[in-house]
């Protein structure tokens, strides 16, 4: 089983919507699961709103759990494991970044976003995992927004970025709403396209390119 | 009945992580101390009382109140916080 943890410092950065379309569109192809951390239980609520089925959000309230949660994942046939984690979480980002195969940072490529994202740079930097940024919720059509922001990131704190955007599209608010993702929403928009072409990469990175088991969606 | 309901009901019953090999406790040595180092300094008896004392006022250890000023130490460097109590 491969693990993928979402981490950001800053609140609002779109760790949730990132977390539940990746899962989502890893379950379209392996069994993928989200480990929901954050007290808030965002994920778990767009499950109840979903009504259930895949990918199943497990909820986890302490650090000492995470590490036996994910191994029992494994065992019980997960592929992917995608663990959502709250802002301002001390010992369970670090808890995530240790035990995770892959880090994700959403981060709005806005001044008051790039400069929180020092905190998690340094975060994932001592957890020594590979870690890449994901612009998200940016302007759709604004190249030099993106360009000026990977620049500082890149420089500054030395992080590598996701080549993959997603912009702040109509399709994420309709879809979390009634429990779905931007491909289940629409599933010849942009949102959607991006989505896949976000998933196509990290399962890429994590070498997830033949899961053990196929499922259907 | 879900692929996964198996953890969900690991929540009351915190187990210890998977990782490094669990170590006994060496004689004389609290439990809550295996695997954790000491970090520490000598300071003035003034400032060791007035710590203890706020302690005392916020009903809680010099351990958490440490764990809490390293925290905020983190962050005024840049540093993510550890969280530990």
């Amino acid at each position: 089983m491969q693990t993928i943890a979402i981490v950001s410092q800053k609140g609002g950065a779109g760790k949730t919507t990132l977390a539940v379309n990746l899962a989502a569109e890893a379950a379209r192809s392996c069994i993928s699961l989200i480990i929901d951390t954050d007290p808030q239980a965002t994920a778990s609520r767009w499950s109840q709103w979903r009504g259930g089925g895949d990918p199943e959000v497990v909820d986890c309230g302490a650090p000492s759990l995470l590490a036996g949660k994910l191994a029992k994942a494994a065992d019980l046939g997960a592929d992917l494991a995608v663990i959502d984690t709250p802002p301002h979480a001390d010992a369970m980002a670090r808890q995530a970044a240790r035990l995770a195969d892959l880090l994700l940072i959403p981060c709005r490529p806005r001044a008051f976003d790039l400069a929180a994202i020092e905190a998690t740079a340094e975060l994932v930097r001592s957890s020594r995992k590979p870690a890449f940024v994901v612009f998200n919720a940016g302007p759709p059509r604004a190249p030099h927004v993106y360009r000026e922001a990977a620049s500082l990131i890149g420089g500054e704190f030395g992080l590598q970025i996701a080549p993959v955007v997603l912009p702040e599209r109509a399709a994420f608010h309709h879809s979390a709403a009634a429990g779905r993702t931007a491909p289940e929403h629409d599933v010849q928009g942009k949102a959607a396209d991006e989505i896949r072409a976000l998933w196509a990469w990290a399962r890429e990175q994590l070498g997830l390119s033949t899961c053990a088991q196929a499922v259907m969606a | 009945m879900s692929r996964f309901d198996a953890i969900r009901t690991d929540r009351a019953k915190p187990e210890p992580a998977p990782g490094p090999p669990a170590v006994a406790a060496p004689p004389g040595r609290t439990p809550a101390r295996v695997g954790k180092k000491a970090v520490g300094g000598y300071y003035s008896p003034h400032l060791s009382q007035a710590l203890n004392i706020l302690a005392l006022e916020q009903n809680t250890s010099l351990q958490a109140l440490l764990g809490e000023a390293i925290d905020d130490l983190m962050r005024k460097y840049g540093k993510h916080p550890f969280g530990e109590r």
